[in-house]
């Protein structure tokens, strides 16, 4: 019998090496996943066109990366990444296949039951958006984190996902 | 003659109903004889015709209408008028705000007083203005004040900090502070690895040591199912987990389960010798990554310590007794800043350059400003530098000389790329904003460090300049993903006038 395939995760987050990285080691530890880090938007669109992935989980606050399309949204809002807020911009990108935010299309296997929207916005902040995109997973991002949260909202996708194949 | 005559004489003789400005000639008790466009306009009074209203009803504090003529009155006595009053109206229920010019009109004959004449100006959007500054004025001011205690607290914290972490540092590694600091980070991440390999070894023995039946009375099945998972990350480690940053944490972690693990092991059923090789490879690899996140946090400590200095220097620059301009060499301006930034140097692991020690310009200028100056560049160099190859620490490299009459003093380093756009635009220079690369690996800033030295250059008449380029030109084109993420040489250059010999 052919060994089950891990299932496949990305983090789109640019501080995972700085004050997450406590977060990374149980799941690499885990070996349960075929994990992936983007640490822009650039890098994001990368790794979502190379291959499918089981679970998404995306920061808000993302710096652009090198694609032209993404450094201009973040050269309009004077070059900061509080205010621009490309991680909802990539969602809308993706989800609402919204093209007027990037010109390139977006792979057609993602659909919100795999997104997971981790940041340091409140809920209340960005609820209108996770609405109007269908993403129903969230998870602020605060002081005390447990080590094991990004486990958590990655098991959190893949049961949701199971739950609504059935 | 009554007030009513005057105005239809004066409205005669200088035709003030086409002046651009509010004119209007009211009877003592404030009902309006006459009045132009403007002031009807302003009070929204009929455009033409009588005018059947008291400038008083429009007072928003009816009781200061006494006063304003009062002080009309004395002025008159004095030779002069009543002018730039600012009276708070209420016009249709909104407030507003009119500056009034205004003198008595008296009979020419008896002199008894038969009315006022005035201009009335609308000033309600400078006048909400100038008081919305003058209150963050006074919020600056205050904060101003009490920044500099705030921040003083601010890295006495820090300076605790950092201590507890040196005193830390020292027990983990069991040595002298500035022996393990001579070590390089990347030294320490290979024994970091070489201890995850020995614990890979050591789960693997234990595993091996004895027939299932046997194992599950000492563990449960969960638990030695979880020290099995973890055997293959902890061989490969480094293939793992990408970046040390990650995988410092990540084994820190790790360990620690596996050591609870260990110690959980019912005695006697195991052999003592593996129980207790797992648990001393445990041990090993979390204090090695500890000492390695304590290492990186000290820095990162002593870094915010040089940027809250540099902050509470700026913020309180405009606070403090002025200080007057003076002579000074470039050798001890530089001396100065090296000095300040030797600990922050040191724990960063970068060495400090100097070449064209023997310069002996002078400038002139304001120590305290062109020291800040100096210091939040070459912060900036070794903050900004990457290391080159693992045998020998990252440098940047201070050169000192005299060029079209001015003296320059110029910051070298390699490593974090500055955007060519973000020079030409002069984004840089701008308070509070960040370069696209700076923040890469946590480093930490204000944005005040370039803004402040191109400030301090500029009034001492002289001029800072940034450069940025690739450190092997043509390895990648500008639009390639890698181009910035290739290493830059990065060179600022402090310009001011070079003073003459004495």
């Amino acid at each position: 019998m052919a060994a089950k395939s891990k299932p496949r995760v990305l983090w789109i987050e640019d501080s995972a090496r700085l004050e997450l990285r406590n977060l990374v080691g149980p799941l690499f530890f885990s070996s349960k996943y075929d994990f992936n880090l983007a640490e822009d938007v650039t890098s994001a669109m990368r790794f979502l066109r190379d291959k499918e992935y089981d679970a998404v989980i995306v920061d808000i606050r993302l710096p652009p990366g090198i694609d032209p399309q993404w450094s201009q949204w973040y050269r309009q809002t004077g070059f900061d990444k509080v205010h621009a807020q490309l991680g909802l911009k990539l969602l809308r990108w993706l989800l609402a296949k919204d093209d007027t935010i990037h010109p390139d299309a977006p792979p057609a296997w993602i659909d919100a039951h795999r997104v997971a929207v981790f940041t340091v916005e409140s809920k209340q902040e960005i609820q209108n958006h996770l609405d109007e995109l269908g993403i129903q997973i969230f998870q602020q991002k605060s002081a005390g984190l447990r080590d094991t949260t990004l486990l958590e909202l990655i098991d959190q996708i893949l049961e949701r996902r199971v739950e609504t194949a059935q | 003659m009554d007030a009513r005559q005057l105005a239809t004489d004066l409205i005669a003789h200088y035709n003030f109903l086409d002046l651009p400005i509010g004119v209007y000639v009211v009877a003592p008790d404030g009902r309006f004889l006459a009045c132009n466009r403007p002031v009807r306009e302003l009070l929204h009074l009929p455009r033409d015709g009588d005018v059947n209203a008291t400038l008083a009803q429009f007072y928003a504090d009816p009781k200061s209408r006494a006063e304003i003529l009062q002080k009309a009155n004395d002025a008159e006595a004095r030779g002069g008028y009543l002018e730039k009053e600012i009276i708070p109206f209420r016009v249709d229920g909104r407030e507003i705000f009119v500056e009034d010019y205004c003198k008595p009109l008296r009979d020419p004959r008896t002199r008894d007083l038969v009315g006022y004449i005035g201009c009335l100006v609308d000033i309600t959007a400078e006048h909400i203005a100038e008081k919305r500054e003058s209150k963050l004025q006074h919020q600056v001011e205050e904060l101003t004040f009490d920044i500099g205690r705030v921040l003083h607290a601010n890295t006495s914290t820090l300076l605790m900090a950092q201590q507890t972490l040196d005193g830390v540092a020292e027990a983990l590694s069991q040595r002298a502070l500035r022996d393990t600091m001579a070590i390089p980070l990347d030294e320490l991440d290979d024994q970091l690895i070489k201890h995850a390999e020995q614990l890979a070894s050591a789960l693997e023995k234990l595993l091996q040591s004895s027939d299932p039946e046997r194992r599950l009375k000492a563990l449960s099945e969960t638990q030695w199912e979880n020290l099995a998972t973890k055997i293959e990350p902890l061989r490969a480690v480094r293939d793992f987990i990408p970046g040390m940053e990650m995988r410092v944490p990540a084994l820190r972690s790790t360990a620690h389960q596996i050591t609870l693990t260990c110690l959980e092991i019912a005695p006697g059923i195991l052999s003592k010798e593996l129980t207790r090789e797992a648990l001393r490879a445990s041990t090993q690899v979390e204090s090695s990554a500890c000492l390695i996140d304590v290492l990186m946090t000290r820095t990162a400590i002593i870094q915010m310590d040089a940027t809250l200095r540099s902050l509470r220097d700026f913020i309180t620059s405009e606070v403090r007794t002025h200080e007057p301009a003076k002579r000074m060499a470039v050798k001890s301006l530089v001396e100065h800043s090296i000095k300040q930034m030797a600990e922050f140097a040191k724990s960063s692991r970068v060495a400090i350059v100097w070449r064209e020690r023997d310069f002996e310009g002078a400038v002139e200028g304001i120590e305290r400003d062109l020291a800040r100056a100096l210091t939040n560049l070459l912060h900036n160099a070794i903050k900004y530098s990457w290391r080159r190859d693992r045998a020998k620490a990252p440098w940047v490299t201070i050169r000192t000389y005299a060029r079209d009459e001015m003296a320059c003093i110029e910051f070298e380093n390699w490593g974090v790329p500055i955007a060519p756009e973000e020079i030409e635009q002069g984004l840089i220079f701008q308070l509070g904003y960040r370069g696209k690369w700076s923040k890469d690996r946590g480093r930490l800033g204000t944005g005040i460090g370039l803004t402040d030295a191109k400030r301090a250059a500029q009034a001492h008449h002289g001029d800072l300049q940034v450069a940025s380029r690739p450190s092997v030109s043509g390895a990648h084109q500008p639009e390639h993903a890698e181009y910035f993420h290739q290493p830059f040489i990065t060179t600022v250059t402090f310009c001011l006038p070079l003073l003459g010999r004495r």
